[in-house]
């Protein structure tokens, strides 16, 4: 009986196929859904500590310096202008899911008022050679109707780039160094 | 220090962009051989093993641990495995050394190691998604600030990839050995991450490193000169807050300070022979030189520019080829240790810095957020 059961197991059959899927449901927390509320309405939305008045965006729901926790009160829109304030151009490197070709700018922009940077964003109205720390930039949104943020999720909220297109040159003049060089980078 | 302890074994694998000819196990057990013969030990004398490695992603095996435990002769033993980013590799030993400080054990066992070939870091840096930027990119903001802040002059990086990729040629493990690299060759070689060019990036390295710790006792009854340890220290900070500076890390600063008061070292510049520092991308050794108080603000981009940097210098950095020259990611940092290590005792062979008494290894990881850090010397603590 035994012997007929082995027999009948053939190489093919002992070939491993590896595909393991987990899905996973999570609410966001409380900041993080009034950060994306505000992104599918075109606003940026932050929190200030109410201990150093130190702000936010986005913010994780305490300030990491004072080790102070914020709620909805100390929810706050802030400006869509900011200065970049560091930048490289990446040669994108080929790996199964990149779908970049072209270099890209990988820019850090600080919003007025705020002070965390946004890393990793794109700067356009002005060429690649052109981009340069102090670089006064706006959001520009994608459409309502392309807004994508489901991307977001608590373990790390993976840029902005699926409702911000880029970060457009505003042809102010540029920024002073020592307006941002505390929160440069 | 508690007690005395010292590296009494050191083994490297070749590295190589893919060591086909062994699995994980066999590259792995490739440098413990090579540590333990070094150590004069058999797996039987050691007492606990603790290993460390970047992240299952980049080689997409998850907890290898699990299976390779036997590879490792860790059965019926203590078994650790240290995880801290790119600095794993320094980590790793020094969470080794301690077992033996402490007098929990006599003889440990480090053992760190990335079969790169087997995954893909760049995939796993970037979670999957499109638009990963690796970690040159996530650096090459930092160095530009370097750069800006210092005023240092473009040939800088290209003159540490020279030295770096000529001086692997005497290191018989290193991976990419370019006796006769040119700052040209460099200077033309493609931008991949302004400011990085090609040639100032670190290659993906299949390799393993090990080293045997032991105490006073073992120590001082080996044949061959123990390299003594001086200092060891660890220290982390948030990838991000406000006011952060990444490019003098507090984190670093402190690591550096801790090392240096706990093996009496005022003018490390003027005290320490040679380091061996974690250098992924040519900006970062004058960065670490000034970051670690070696030099002063502005003054590492001219040690690198005198010559002072050299094998032969004043103050040699990567005499090994650095990670410049090879990179199995968390077997970084262990390498960095093993050679300062290697140079005390005097036995690092062809790229031997003359005379070394005291050797600092160094290793970072993260987002510029992690540091292991040690000093070496060639004889027991006072």
């Amino acid at each position: 009986m035994s012997g007929a059961g082995a027999s009948a197991v053939t190489k093919e059959d002992l070939v491993m196929n590896h595909l393991v899927r987990l899905s996973y449901r999570e609410e966001l927390s409380p900041n993080l859904d009034r950060f994306v509320d505000g992104l599918l309405e075109g606003k940026l939305v932050g929190q200030r500590c109410p201990s150093c008045a130190r702000m936010y965006v986005p913010s994780k729901g305490y300030c990491p310096l004072c080790v102070v926790a914020m709620d909805e009160s100390e929810a706050v829109e802030v400006a869509q202008v900011g200065t970049v304030t560091a930048f490289t151009v990446i040669t994108p490197v080929p790996y199964y899911g990149q779908q970049q070709v072209d270099p890209f700018v990988y820019a850090s922009v600080l919003l007025d008022g705020v002070d965390t940077p946004i890393t990793g964003q794109d700067i356009t109205g002005i060429p690649h050679e052109q981009v340069r720390s102090g670089l006064r930039v706006r959001a520009v949104w994608k459409p309502v109707e392309e807004r994508d943020v489901s991307h977001i999720s608590n373990r790390g909220w993976g840029g902005l780039d699926s409702v911000i297109s880029s970060f457009e040159a505003t042809g102010e003049p540029d920024a002073s160094e020592d307006s941002y060089e505390e929160y440069a980078l | 220090m508690k007690q005395p302890v010292a590296v009494v074994g050191v083994g490297q694998t070749h590295f190589k962009k893919r060591r086909d000819d062994v699995s994980i196990a066999g590259l792995i057990r490739e440098a413990i051989d090579r540590a333990l013969l070094d150590a004069q030990m058999e797996l039987s004398d050691i007492d606990a093993v603790v290993i460390g490695k970047a992240p299952d992603a980049f080689e997409g095996i998850v907890m290898p641990e699990l299976y390779l435990a036997g590879a490792l002769g860790a059965a019926g033993k203590p078994l650790l495995r240290v995880h801290t980013a790119g600095s794993v590799g320094g980590s790793t030993v020094i969470v080794a050394a301690h077992q033996v400080i402490t007098g929990i054990h006599s003889r440990v066992l480090a053992v760190a190691w990335e079969k790169q070939s087997e995954g893909n870091a760049q995939w796993g840096l970037a979670g999957g998604r499109s638009r990963g930027i690796g970690a040159g990119g996530a650096f090459a903001p930092w160095m530009r600030a370097y750069i800006h802040d210092t005023k240092a002059p473009e040939h800088i990086g290209w003159q540490v990839a020279v030295k770096d990729r000529r001086v692997a040629a005497k290191n018989p493990y290193a991976h990419l050995k370019m006796p006769d690299l040119t700052i040209e060759e460099v200077s033309e070689s493609p931008m991949l991450w302004d400011p990085i060019r090609f040639h100032e990036s670190c290659p993906s390295s299949d390799g393993a490193c090990a080293l045997v710790i032991a105490d006073e006792r073992v120590a001082g009854s080996q044949s061959r000169t123990p390299a003594w340890i001086h200092g060891l220290s660890v220290r982390s900070e948030l990838a991000q807050f406000p006011g952060r500076n990444p490019v003098r890390v507090r984190a670093g600063v402190e690591c550096a300070h801790d090392v240096y008061d706990q093996a009496g070292i005022t003018d490390p510049r003027r005290e320490i022979d040679m380091a061996e520092l974690y250098v992924p991308f040519s900006w970062y050794e004058p960065m670490w030189l000034e970051g670690h108080d070696i030099a002063g603000h502005g003054e590492g981009w001219r040690m690198v520019d005198t010559g002072e940097t050299e094998l032969g210098g004043a103050f040699p950095v990567n005499p090994s080829g650095g990670v410049l020259s090879t990179n199995a990611i968390g077997a970084s940092g262990a390498v960095r240790f093993a050679e300062a290590a290697l140079q005390v005792r005097g036995l690092a062979g062809e790229h031997q810095v003359e005379g070394a008494r005291t050797a600092l290894a160094q290793a970072y990881g993260g987002a510029a957020q992690y540091f292991a850090m040690g000093v070496f010397r060639s004889t027991p603590p006072e």
